[in-house]
């Protein structure tokens, strides 16, 4: 019996250290809650609980990109398309550039859509780390 | 990163439309009366300098008349334009028809290409010629 309660012990041990501490995670989300969209919060969290502890270096040293700074950008540059260029769109910023930045239209419009583009990219750039 | 090949179609179709949609509309305009074209650019009203691509409608339309001196005059901007405007109808059908994402493709392939720092420096530095060249002439 107590054999079998060391090796489950032991077991158990094994899986607690491997895996992330959630009060590690929960202090990411609360530093870089704002990078991302809101209803990506729950699945971020429960990815980096089972993601292995190892791991929580590279994670802190991933530079994601603040929304407010794109839409400052998209209000001053939307127009050369520097906005889509930031966030990493470069055919999209050449495609703005090049057409004075959608006849203008397509700048009012990424006023809006930008900062929700950035949070979006964000994703893609934990995503690339986690999967 | 690469666009997702949903929201890429749509884009390219509303794309092309508009484009056509202004080249008509400048065309009737001009054709029609003697009232101004209607200048769309955000920079250009703001700040009274004009942007890298101020006159790329007009060398469009210069490209329609076939007056291709012209239209380099105004802006080279808008050789490429006109070319997209050629280009991708027929390619979006094509892709529409065959199910094939050829032109989703390209695009991914392009965009690959153009992170290089071999191709979008000069790219850039030519855009910033043209748009010296804009200033100067205030187009």
């Amino acid at each position: 019996m107590g054999i079998w309660n060391n090796r489950v012990f032991k077991c158990k041990y094994t899986l607690n250290s491997n895996n992330m501490d959630s009060q590690k995670v929960d202090m990411f989300i609360l530093t870089n809650g704002r990078f991302f969209e809101s209803y990506h919060l729950g699945q971020i969290r429960d990815r980096l609980l089972n993601m292995d502890d190892s791991k929580w270096f590279i994670l802190q040293t991933v530079q994601f990109k603040d929304p407010t700074i794109s839409l400052i950008v998209s209000l001053v540059g939307g127009t050369f398309g520097i906005d889509r260029f930031l966030i990493g769109d470069t055919g999209l910023g050449i495609g703005k550039l090049l057409t004075c930045g959608g006849l203008g239209i397509w700048t009012f419009i990424d006023w809006f859509l930008i900062m929700r583009a950035t949070r979006e990219k964000n994703m893609i750039t934990l995503q690339q780390l986690l999967y | 990163m690469p666009l997702k090949e949903n929201r890429f179609y749509p884009f390219a179709v509303l794309s092309v439309v508009t484009g056509y949609a202004w080249v008509i509309l400048n065309l009737t305009i001009n054709k029609n009366s003697d009232l101004p074209a209607p200048g769309l650019c955000i920079f250009k009203t703001v700040t009274g300098i004009p942007c890298p691509s101020c006159g790329s409608t007009r060398s469009v339309l210069s490209i329609v008349d076939g007056d291709f001196g012209q239209a380099l005059n105004h802006n080279p901007i808008g050789f490429i334009l006109a070319l997209m405007l050629v280009i991708l109808p027929p390619w979006l059908i094509f892709d529409l028809i065959t199910g094939k994402r050829s032109m989703h493709n390209f695009y991914n392939r392009a965009e690959f290409y153009l992170k290089k720092k071999a191709i979008i420096v000069p790219l850039i530095m030519i855009i910033l010629i043209i748009w010296i060249r804009n200033i100067l002439i205030s187009i």
